[in-house]
């Protein structure tokens, strides 16, 4: 439990700095907002129907759940960028030579983020629900929590692994930047991965969170899917453990390199 | 030559991390492209007038994170006090930046058209339209002076600037064309110098002669140059606050 001490420090430091809070709640909103105006503007030229591209009539629905589940699977990364200021400031030393382990930074670094996301996400997870209510059964929740779990376990492995590089080439903050603004889109957040050129498409595949949105969205409102159910499953459970494996791996790699090489904080 | 001094110390700093130039190749692509594709979905047309308007937004998107950056990241390293030392005004602090973030705004418009262009996306990938965005990106460095007044008048306003940049861009119409807003929401497009930007972009690309520009090029000059003023009204105000507090280093 020690990394509720990071995550005590990380709650009075956002609490100093309250503009901050604004800026993390609403970023992912924000960030769908254009396409959804995009799809206002075209339905209002009366160009196409978008709901038969992504398979679905429930489009508030849909970009709802996508937002919610996508600030989770940030919330894990988000640790990187306490390393990276930890590392700006100086004080990568000191936290290396501390007994906590790596899993405990960045669940002590994220755990602030975490709240914050289920404070700002819960009210659009439970709208998105009760709008669909008539969809949904108990299995069918209980399948949709197990894959939400899942796939945070497959960002802990993503985690891991930027950890890891972040000692090594320094930029971890960059890596995190790239990723969180190619993952939402290889993953189908914005539409499915069939609207995508084929070169994305087939970086989309290699990506567990494709494939655990995709199951989330078929659960939940009924939405068409990229391949039947049963093979998603197996997909998703062989790219999500496969990505922890590599990243627990990789950091006890790099990890040790570094520190044979002697760790330099910037 | 001053400006100069800075820019250069600006390029030899981020030539020395190498990852950050690969995401300044692909994380606009990412950012940008579902817009475009969501575009591209029910028109050709409207994906040209949305990577239009949306390479336009990333150049004020750059600007507004650059002059931020600029302030927050010398107050945290503790030089901003070595700045406001030196016998150099904070304007050509700024401008020495936007020099350098000049560089980087090319070489991101540049890689992303070709990224665009690579996938069959768009026709709207020219010289002339580069030359365009660039343009563009020039009222938006002008207009972002404000923003940087505000980050050192505010300390944390930092916090919002994401907020700031997608509610400034939705206003101008980066993913529809602003005669659709509501009027209220018109009213304030008109403020944004990014409206005209776009709303110019869109006509060149259409085919439109400096005489179809000229009423809306008036105009964005008119609206930037009100900004600038307040913006540098506002800085020299910030830094004679400052003087008198000492608060360079309060974070």
């Amino acid at each position: 439990m020690r990394f509720l001490y990071l995550a005590k420090a990380s709650l009075l430091t956002a609490k100093r700095y309250k503009i901050d809070w604004y800026g993390n709640v609403l970023m992912p909103i924000l960030g769908a907002l254009p396409v959804i105006i995009a799809m206002w503007f075209g339905n209002k030229l009366g160009l196409l129907n978008f709901s038969s591209i992504i398979g679905t009539e429930n489009l508030l629905e849909y970009y709802v759940l996508g937002i919610a589940y996508w600030n989770y699977i940030e919330s894990v990364w988000s640790s990187i960028f306490a390393l990276r200021e930890h590392m700006r400031i100086g004080q990568l030393e000191e936290l290396i030579l501390t007994p906590l382990k790596p899993w405990e930074y960045i669940l002590g670094w994220s755990f602030l983020s975490f709240a914050l996301t289920t404070v700002s996400s819960l009210p659009l997870i439970l709208i998105a629900l009760l709008l669909n209510v008539q969809h949904l059964n108990i299995e069918k929740l209980i399948l949709a929590i197990l894959i939400f779990l899942i796939s945070l376990i497959a960002s802990f492995g993503f985690a891991f692994l930027i950890f890891g590089l972040t000692l090594v080439v320094k930029e971890g903050d960059e890596i995190v930047s790239l990723l969180g603004n190619a993952a939402p889109l290889l993953s189908g957040l914005y539409f499915p991965i069939a609207i995508l050129p084929i070169p994305l498409r087939y970086l989309a595949y290699s990506l567990p969170f494709t494939w655990s949105l995709d199951l989330l969205r078929a659960l939940l409102l009924s939405s068409k899917t990229i391949l039947n159910i049963g093979s998603e499953i197996k997909v998703f459970l062989l790219l999500s453990f496969g990505y922890f494996t590599l990243g627990t791996v990789s950091y006890i790699l790099l990890e040790r390199k570094m520190r044979k090489r002697g760790i330099h904080g910037f | 030559m001053r400006i100069l001094a800075i820019a250069k110390k600006e390029a030899k700093i981020q030539l020395r991390y190498r990852i950050v130039w690969l995401n300044f190749a692909l994380t606009p692509f990412f950012i940008i492209s579902p817009w475009i594709l969501t575009a591209k979905s029910f028109s050709v047309e409207f994906g040209e007038a949305v990577l239009i308007g949306s390479l336009m937004w990333y150049w004020l998107n750059q600007y507004f994170f650059g002059v931020q950056e600029a302030f927050e990241e010398e107050r945290e390293e503790g030089t901003l006090v070595s700045i406001a030392l030196s016998p150099i005004s904070l304007l050509e602090f700024l401008t020495g930046k936007g020099l350098w973030m000049l560089v980087e705004c090319v070489y991101i418009t540049a890689v992303t058209m070709l990224i665009f262009w690579m996938l069959g996306i768009s026709q709207a990938l020219s010289l002339k339209m580069l030359l365009l965005y660039v343009v563009s990106g020039l009222y938006m460095f002008v207009f972002s002076i404000l923003w940087g007044a505000l980050i050192l008048w505010f300390r944390r306003i930092g916090g919002i600037n994401f907020i700031v940049q997608e509610v400034l861009g939705l206003t101008s119409g980066i993913t529809a064309d602003v005669s659709a807003y509501p009027k209220f929401i018109r009213f304030a497009a008109y403020a944004v110098p990014l409206t005209y930007t776009i709303k110019i972009g869109r006509m060149i690309f259409k085919g439109a002669s400096l005489g179809d520009i000229i009423k809306d090029l008036g105009i964005l000059t008119a609206v930037t140059i009100i900004y600038f003023i307040i913006g540098a009204l506002m800085l020299k105000k910030a830094e004679q606050k400052l003087r008198i507090y000492g608060e360079w280093e309060a974070w």
